[in-house]
């Protein structure tokens, strides 16, 4: 592509299309910034400016919504739960994940070509498809409206991709390192925890970081086996809808604080963002 | 096998238990379980439906289903609809996108932004900005005539905005992994055409496209699948309304397993859709290593 524009630039009367061009980009990013921030903005107006037929950019900003919701509303637990879930979701998938990655990675296990497969089915089954089930399952165990259900209901997506994900990046360590390690004495375990983790720590934490992001945004699961006692923030929303009316600036700080995060984790781990959400089919 | 695997036969489990457990946890004994209800005839609300086996008569009753039909048509309608709109336009903007690098910098993060957010923040974007009182698009969209009272809860309107919505959410995401995907493309191709004498037009029919072809095909499975799965973003803004317009297949499997608490229908209709996205991922999956070995 980079040979496209430069031979297109050297001809002459080109430049009107690189006009086009760039208008149309900010186009495209003046209407996928637009709809968000006027949400954004709304989470800092009263009640009526919300509510106002007529459209303005400018408004004396308030936190109002923002104590409504977090300080005397609920919204502060269903924040602690979102980041409690969040973690978890993140720890049990590394701890469990990671090691089961450098296993398909390094050694010979029943199932390694199918790797890929298992883990384009969890992502492609649809959420009520496992939801359902694991709540029949959670009713039985007593888990659900818990924090430990909605994190292994979370783990049901994350895992696979963490393992699937680590697993290629496992590949692009030399086997020369690990053959070093052993030769100097070093068992399986101690080259893994000593040798093949501290190399890959960046790549470890974008993918926890990845699997945050699902977590944190996600809201079926969350909705369905969490309960009032384990509610994270997205599952949260459809409460503030109620037959009195729709609590929007309410919706709109909540909204503010479940996207900001997510926004600059996003930024964090720009480069690594591609390679995630295709399964590493794309390099980004 | 690559060399420098370890082929000790077992070696590797120990590594794996932990993830294993889990996942025969999470994903083996829940699917099971889906099967098992799928057979039985299991309503919480009607105490003489208490899990009796009833062999296939679920199945049956799922595929004379006019309900269930119909959400299967709506679903298709968004798919088909939304599918084509985003390639394209994730497409020509990828395009423009790779020939400016200063542009890719600074608004390819803002035009990522629908993408990353929350489905459920996405909702609450289409719900407040669309409505026809005090939305930014609502607003507007009256102002120009286009609309009467709402759009959300019209009836010929609703659908229609629902996959707007996703053609705004989701394009972001196509633009990104075409913006990769061009970007990683060999040179070599463009500077033999470029010698050869051939056009920009010619360049991009015979060189980019066919070296896109894997992007594309990866893209259209992921793109394919999130749209069979769509559900968060109808859940917020409409429920399955006005009346059943945008109650696609998802929606009506949440209200029969969770409102009608119809388990043993519900766990069938899952399962049916469980069968077409396993049957569209092994399609894929077949086709991937086919064109692989073909190489």
């Amino acid at each position: 592509m980079v040979a496209i524009t430069e031979q297109s630039e050297t001809k002459a009367g080109i430049n009107y299309l690189k006009v086009l061009r760039i208008t149309f980009v900010f186009f495209i990013a003046f209407v996928s910034f637009i709809p968000f921030l006027w949400i954004m903005l709304s989470a800092f107006k009263v009640r009526t400016d919300i509510m106002s037929p007529t459209l303005s950019f400018f408004f004396s900003p308030t936190l109002s919504n923002f104590v409504d919701a977090f300080v005397e509303g609920d919204f502060g637990i269903y924040l602690w739960n979102s980041t409690m879930v969040g973690v978890g979701t993140v720890i049990l998938c590394l701890v469990t994940g990671v090691p089961a990655a450098y296993a398909f990675s390094r050694f010979y296990v029943l199932g390694k070509k199918h790797l890929y497969f298992f883990v384009l089915t969890t992502r492609m089954a649809p959420a009520i498809a496992v939801a359902l089930p694991l709540y029949i399952v959670f009713k039985n165990l007593y888990l659900l409206g818990s924090i430990p259900g909605v994190i292994l209901a979370h783990a049901t997506f994350t895992l696979a991709l963490v393992i699937y994900l680590m697993k290629g990046l496992f590949d692009e360590i030399p086997r020369e390192i690990d053959q070093a390690s052993l030769v100097d004495g070093y068992s399986e375990w101690q080259t893994f925890l000593y040798v093949i983790l501290p190399i890959s720590r960046s790549s470890i934490a974008a993918t926890g970081f990845l699997a945050f992001i699902f977590s944190w945004n996600e809201f079926l699961f969350a909705l369905l086996l969490g309960g009032t006692d384990a509610r994270t923030l997205p599952a949260a929303f459809p409460g503030l809808v109620t037959p009195l009316g729709t609590y929007w600036g309410q919706l709109c700080a909540a909204a503010f604080a479940v996207a900001i995060p997510v926004i600059i984790l996003a930024t964090l781990i720009q480069k690594y963002l591609v390679k995630g959400l295709t399964l590493g089919a794309v390099k980004g | 096998m690559q060399t420098g695997v370890r082929k000790a036969p077992y070696k590797g489990y120990q590594w794996l238990w932990p993830a294993l457990i889990l996942i025969a946890v999470i994903e083996l004994i829940p699917f099971i379980v889906m099967l098992v209800y799928s057979v039985r005839a299991i309503n919480f609300l009607d105490i003489s439906a208490s899990g009796q086996f009833v062999g296939l008569d679920n199945y049956r009753q799922a595929l004379n289903d006019p309900e269930f039909g119909s959400s299967i048509a709506k679903l298709s309608k968004v798919i088909v609809t939304a599918l084509p709109i985003q390639f394209a336009l994730g497409l020509l903007v990828a395009l423009a996108l790779t020939a400016h690098q200063t542009l890719r910098k600074y608004l390819l993060p803002i035009i990522i932004i629908p993408m990353i957010i929350s489905p459920v923040v996405v909702g609450l974007i289409g719900s407040l900005n669309l409505n026809a009182d005090f939305g930014l698009i609502g607003i507007t969209l009256k102002k120009l005539g286009l609309v009467e009272k709402t759009i959300l809860g019209d009836y010929n309107l609703a659908l229609p905005a629902i996959i707007i919505i996703d053609i705004w959410q989701w394009t972001p995401f196509l633009i990104l992994i075409f913006t990769a995907g061009l970007l990683s493309l060999p040179k070599e191709p463009y500077e033999a055409a470029y010698v050869d004498g051939a056009s920009t037009w010619q360049v991009f029919v015979r060189v980019t496209l066919p070296l896109m072809q894997p992007i594309f095909l990866i893209a259209l499975l992921l793109r394919f699948t999130d749209l069979f799965k769509i559900f968060d973003t109808i859940f917020i803004m409409t429920e399955g309304g006005p009346g059943s317009v945008t109650e696609v297949s998802n929606i009506f499997a949440y209200r029969v397993n969770f409102r009608f608490w119809n388990l043993g229908y519900g766990a069938t209709l899952v399962t049916l859709l469980y069968i077409v996205s396993f049957l569209v991922c092994f399609a894929f999956v077949k086709i991937a290593t086919m064109r692989e070995a073909r190489r």
